[in-house]
């Protein structure tokens, strides 16, 4: 039972990251159908901007509140940039040229992020504990750590935000009104461009969050972070159906436990087949995913 | 002064030439109608004015200032909204969300809630199901909530395109009741129908449209007494 409930504490924690990064993919898949490869890379440098800043600051010898908060918003802030750069630079101009077009160009984005990483950050380094960390033994074998706690607060408080801006306010309205019809949006007076460019900055600000997170959990950083879980990211979006908000956060927690349970019941070596197993299993017997859209339409 | 003007519009779709040389003339506080044969052009003469399609050449002009060159949403901004062919709601949004969003280029509040109880005093139905998501409308529900939708922009000049396709006769009737009720408030319209009949009914000016041509144009009246317009497009 403990083994159980610890796995179920290590598996949300990994999926909760697993789901911030998801929403990226999905948002942008949402409006421009488009799987953004580069959005595992933005998480990368969301990382490496987060270590940088807290080192230009000197949070990494002198950790304090304030300062943390500020290397949170700063490297956020970062990745919103990046990622609202990379669709000015790269996908903007092939807005309407083959979907094909715009998929191998976000690949060759990701391959010049990934190696621009090696070059300037090197193979690996170390993240600074920027926050106390405590261990609460609940049970012989059963933990709760403090980075599994701010994961889920910070998760939790995010997708209220996310849910509240996409479901209450105009600009959320104006993206689902793009996701549906871009055409259709412009003619609402909908400036579409600008809505795809917030809806970047949104996955982006989000995919920091999740660097930064799992950069104070696992204190290592790699410029190919982004290759692995990113490309785990996308599974869980795929999951839950592309395109689908709630359907990013149920593929990220289900591919998050799924991978706990195989390591901690079976082998960890498997951990890495499971999320791909669970990819084919759902491409064969429900491709548009577990939240897959199914639209209502009358002609 | 015409509120718009299409001048030697000409549009192509790739290797397709979807407009020749187009010239319109729709008049200030008049319902113009263009009609035409399924691929005449009327859709995408719709959507060149709008900004959707770019021409290659011609000029577009609203209260004699060009537009053709900006983009959709500042054309909207200027004073152009549509109700675009297929009604083209949101499915997934509500009712109220579709009607929020064709306000977009407007801030005041209060003028938009204003008008949104203006909108469901002309279709108490659409008032009845501002929670649901409108794909689960009706066609002839959808019809009126992207006429609504359209006229949230406080449009100069409203573009209608086939508010009639698809629908019983009766919601027909009703619904064009209420295009000549938004007229004769003082909006300009411009009318895109195959239903020829009904169209000329209750314009003022019609255009014929053949494979990207205008083949003829006058008063209403006259086309509708017209023996060559009845044979193609009044059915005798």
């Amino acid at each position: 039972m403990t083994l159980f409930l610890q796995q179920l504490i290590n598996g949300l924690s990994l999926g909760a990251i697993y789901a911030l990064i998801a929403l990226g993919y999905t948002m942008v898949y949402g409006t421009l159908q488009l799987i953004n490869f580069a959005h595992g890379e933005v998480y990368m440098m969301g990382a490496f901007a987060a270590l940088y800043l807290a080192r230009f600051l000197g949070v990494d010898t002198n950790p304090t509140i304030p300062g943390v908060i500020v290397v949170a918003v700063g490297a956020m802030t970062f990745c919103a940039v990046l990622g609202m750069t990379i669709e000015r630079v790269a996908y903007r101009p092939l807005r309407r040229s083959s979907r094909l077009n715009m998929l191998i160009t976000a690949i060759g984005v990701s391959l010049l992020l990934q190696n621009v990483g090696l070059l300037a950050f090197g193979a690996l380094q170390s993240f600074p504990s920027l926050l106390p960390e405590a261990k609460w033994q609940i049970a012989d074998g059963l933990a709760l750590r403090s980075q599994d706690v701010l994961t889920f607060s910070v998760t939790i408080a995010l997708m209220l935000g996310l849910h509240h801006i996409v479901e209450r306010t105009q600009i959320g309205r104006a993206m689902r009104a793009v996701s549906h019809s871009r055409d259709t949006a412009a003619l609402m007076g909908i400036p579409v461009d600008r809505v795809v460019s917030f809806t970047f900055a949104i996955g982006s600000v989000l995919a920091g969050a999740a660097a930064l997170l799992i950069a104070l959990d696992k204190h290592t950083i790699r410029p190919d972070m982004g290759m692995t879980g990113g490309l785990k990211a996308f599974v869980a979006a795929v999951l839950g159906g592309i395109g689908s908000i709630p359907g990013a956060v149920a593929g990220g927690l289900l591919l998050g436990l799924a991978e706990t349970f195989v390591s901690g019941y079976l082998a960890s070596t498997y951990r890495d087949a499971i999320a791909f197993l669970l990819l084919i299993g759902i491409l064969l017997y429900k491709p548009s995913g577990l939240f897959g859209k199914s639209t209502v339409e009358k002609v | 002064m015409n509120a718009l003007e299409v001048r030697k519009l000409e549009v192509w779709y790739g290797q397709i030439h979807a407009l020749h040389g187009v010239d319109i003339d729709v008049e200030h506080g008049r319902i113009t109608t263009l009609l035409g044969a399924n691929g005449a052009g009327k859709t995408t003469l719709l959507r060149t004015i709008s900004g959707l399609v770019k021409a290659r050449s011609g000029s577009i002009t609203l209260a004699g200032a060009p537009i053709a060159h900006l983009e959709p949403h500042q054309i909207v901004a200027r004073g152009i909204s549509q109700s675009p062919e297929g009604r083209q709601v949101f499915p997934n949004l509500t009712v109220w969300e579709n009607l929020q969003l064709g306000a977009w280029t407007r801030t005041d509040k209060a003028g938009i809630a204003a008008d949104i109880e203006r909108i469901v005093k002309i279709w108490p139905r659409l008032g009845e199901r501002m929670k649901q998501p409108s794909g689960t409308l009706s066609g002839g529900e959808q019809q009126m909530l992207a006429i609504g939708r359209a006229m949230m922009a406080r449009p100069k000049v409203l573009l209608l395109d086939e508010p009639s396709l698809g629908l019983a006769p009766v919601i027909v009737a009703g619904i064009f009741e209420t295009i000549q009720a938004i007229n004769a408030e003082g909006v300009t319209v411009l009318l895109v129908e195959q239903n020829a009949h009904l169209a000329l009914r209750i314009a003022h000016t019609g255009y014929v449209l053949e494979t990207g041509i205008i083949k003829q144009s006058g008063p209403a009246k006259e086309l509708l007494d017209d023996d060559a317009i009845r044979a193609a497009y009044l059915g005798g």
